[in-house]
């Protein structure tokens, strides 16, 4: 099956500022593909160019075939967008809203209205429907903005950071509508997001975004694989014999010394009077290993045969975050 | 797209207040003090045509107007006077009429208050109050002299035993002619219009001022128009749209028509207050010309024109709040200077130039030409001409400077 999209080399330019900086991926159709980076990574000037708000300066990007350029009409069916802001008008209702934006893509009548109450259905608004979106709370008005953008039944759907201010029973309701429109509808989502824990559940394949460049692309799985997870052991008389040992089992990268821990990360003592104060010959060594579970089976098997007592555990997993910081040297939300 | 805007206008009450009932408020705000101070007045000029020379009644009359006080009379003859007042060197002109002097029972006779279409309404009203009451006066006792006259020769006309009138007949015949001059005066005034078609228009305060004030707020619209579009090019709707398939130009005019519509409304609205309400207060009812096709081609290019310096102002202003703060000023201002609050022959020669490069200057002179003046779409050609000029020169460089993105 052909993919639903193709980007080749896309630049979108404001002067000499290259918003979107040679940007190629490729999405299969079926896919739920992520696009993840900081606020002003570039991704919300993709979605425009990809969905023909915006031209591109250079570079190509085809949907379902048809060049978002020459066949912009064509391509433009195929697509829904739901933009990050609020993209409904909120004195009218959310029928009048759905039924207006239902118009422009050409539907009317009965199937328009049908379509109508079918979306209304989908993300849970049949019940105030008439009401103006003025009145909504913020996690409806969100779910009405999906809904205007899957009226006329798009093969790819752009959502654009569609969880920004939403309460968390909305949230779940919009995942669960990705899901749905995924798995149901076979819809093909690209759905940006400045929150790695959204990509990680939602996202078949993730592309890292940072400055107007597509840093990383792949699985969330392969990107993650890509850095050792982290394990801080708290240990009393850890000597070098002791982290050489560590280090020489199979699934342990590196043991080294870390700096003590600071008492407010210790755990509470059991009269609840605050953090343990640690013990004297307090010591933390920190652990890399590609595979943590394995690993720390492995790490306190050997501290039980050396008879050595574990006063703290600490486990890092590596994730999307990391990942980013790894390739970025920032976090995601700075 | 234009409905979905139209249906937003609708529950944006405010919005219609403002469109349709701020401007019937300005108009009885400004026009009742009018009303209400056209009773004063002061020493005025009258240029006065005597198409009765030599007649004694005539100069009875004239003289009698000298004596009111109030108006100082300059009889000139009537070639001269008309072509004074074509070229608005004076601003009214009373005309007696030839056969002023055979006023009688049998003969009413008409003086003719004739006046510049930029004369002050106040001021001819004035006029018109002293010309009417010094030729009832007049009339009054040229009817009772006449009527004794008329005993006398039918007592002359009877025989002997029928000459039998007496002090109460006479004082009957009095309390009669009295009555009469009441109800059919001798010498009535009527008011017209000096026309360059020639044609002759009874008009009245409200025609002068109720367009002036139609033509500020269709203009006053514009600023709806701009900020119809920045504000939806700001919120993410307008980003929806582009998406969809719609072509740019179908989503702009879908912005426009709205409030093209909304111009012509006001305009309906404002002459329908004016036709119907304004007598029912006191003031003069509008009148609609004689030519309805010229008057319906004047308000549309006005919409037209209208739209346009919206669509020219959303080009220039990046958000609402320049688009508000832009149009406030610049449509007030050129409401001021185009003479929506008073006509532009009162402004100084420097600034009669200014005014002429205002779209609302033009839409004033297509207006009154067609109110005021009497005429029809021949004459408002060249008015109507530039009107649409402006209109597309705005729209030209609104939609050359306007930014999708």
């Amino acid at each position: 099956m052909p993919p639903i999209l193709e980007v080749s080399d896309l630049v979108r330019k404001y002067g000499d500022f290259a918003a979107v900086d040679g940007v190629s991926f490729t999405m299969q159709e079926g896919e739920v593909f992520g696009l993840l980076g900081p606020n002003g990574a570039g991704k919300t000037t993709v979605i425009s160019v990809l969905t023909g708000v915006l031209p591109p300066t250079s570079g190509t990007a085809r949907i379902g075939g048809h060049d978002i350029v020459r066949e912009q009409a064509a391509a433009k069916r195929l697509n829904g967008l739901v933009p990050q802001d609020l993209a409904l008008y909120p004195t009218l209702s959310a029928r009048d809203n759905l039924e207006f934006f239902g118009r422009i893509y050409g539907l009317s009548g009965a199937e328009l209205r049908g379509r109508v109450d079918a979306m209304l259905d989908l993300v849970g608004l049949e019940d105030r429907a008439d009401d103006p979106i003025e009145r909504y709370s913020g996690g409806m008005k969100r779910r009405a903005n999906i809904a205007a953008g899957l009226l006329h039944q798009p093969r790819l759907l752009f959502l654009d950071e569609p969880t920004v201010g939403v309460d968390p029973q909305s949230r779940h309701h919009i995942f669960e509508s990705v899901r749905r429109l995924n798995q149901e509808r076979g819809m093909s989502i690209l759905y940006t997001s400045h929150y790695m824990e959204e990509v990680e559940l939602l996202c078949d394949r993730v592309a890292i975004m940072d400055q107007g460049r597509i840093i990383a692309i792949d699985t969330v799985k392969s990107l993650v694989s890509m850095l050792a997870g982290v394990i801080h052991v708290g240990l009393r008389k850890a000597d070098e014999e002791l982290l050489r040992a560590l280090a020489a089992l199979p699934t342990v990268n590196s043991a080294v010394d870390a700096p003590r821990p600071l008492r407010s990360s210790l755990p509470d003592d059991e009269a609840g009077d605050g953090p343990v104060a640690p013990p004297a010959d307090y010591q933390m060594v920190k652990l890399e290993a590609g595979d943590v579970q394995r690993s720390l089976v492995d790490v306190i098997a050997l501290l039980g045969q050396k008879g050595i007592e574990i006063v703290s555990l600490q486990v890092l997993e590596p994730n999307l975050e990391n990942v980013f910081l790894h390739l970025t040297g920032k976090r995601l939300r700075e | 797209m234009a409905l979905k805007d139209i249906k937003i206008l609708l529950r944006d009450r405010g919005s219609l207040v403002m469109s349709f009932v701020v401007p019937v408020a300005f108009i009885l705000a400004l026009s009742l003090p009018t009303l209400a101070a056209s009773s004063g007045s002061d020493a005025i000029l009258i240029p006065l045509v005597n198409r009765a020379q030599g007649d004694p009644l005539a100069d009875e009359f004239i003289a009698a107007l000298g004596d009111t006080g109030g108006l100082d009379v300059q009889v000139i003859e009537a070639e001269r006077a008309n072509a004074l007042l074509r070229e608005g060197d004076i601003r009214w002109l009373v005309e007696l009429p030839e056969d002023f002097g055979r006023m009688g029972l049998d003969h009413q006779v008409t003086v003719r208050l004739i006046a510049h279409p930029d004369a002050r309404p106040t001021t001819l009203e004035s006029i018109e109050r002293v010309l009417t009451g010094v030729a009832k006066g007049m009339a009054v006792n040229h009817q009772l002299l006449a009527a004794f006259e008329q005993l006398d020769v039918m007592m002359d006309a009877a025989p002997a035993e029928y000459r039998v009138f007496t002090s109460e007949t006479y004082i009957a015949q009095a309390r009669s002619q009295m009555e009469n001059s009441r109800s059919r005066p001798l010498v009535s005034v009527s008011e017209t219009q000096a026309l360059r078609a020639g044609r002759e228009l009874e008009f009245g305060a409200t025609n002068l001022t109720v367009p002036g004030f139609a033509v500020l707020f269709v203009f006053l619209t514009a600023q709806s128009t701009a900020l119809s579009i920045v504000q939806e090019k700001r919120a993410g709707t307008f980003r929806r749209i582009l998406a969809s398939p719609l072509s740019r130009s179908s989503l702009l005019l879908g912005k426009l028509i709205p409030n093209f519509i909304l111009c012509l409304l006001q305009v309906v609205f404002v002459f329908a207050v004016a036709i119907l309400v304004l007598p029912l207060l006191g003031l003069d009812r509008l009148s609609l010309g004689y030519d309805p096709f010229a008057l319906l081609l004047t308000t549309v290019l006005v919409a037209l024109c209208s739209t346009g310096l919206g669509l020219f102002i959303a080009g220039i202003a990046q958000t609402p709040t320049q688009a508000g703060a832009l149009s406030s000023v610049v449509l007030w201002v050129l409401g001021a200077l185009g003479g929506a609050f008073y006509p532009t022959f009162l402004m100084s020669g420097p600034l009669q130039t200014i005014s002429s490069l205002t779209p609302h200057a033009w839409a004033l002179r297509a207006y009154n030409t067609l109110l005021v003046y009497g005429g029809g779409l021949a004459d408002v050609l060249p008015e109507l001409a530039i009107l649409a000029g402006i209109g597309v020169a705005f729209a030209a460089i609104g939609t050359w400077r306007f930014s999708f993105e």
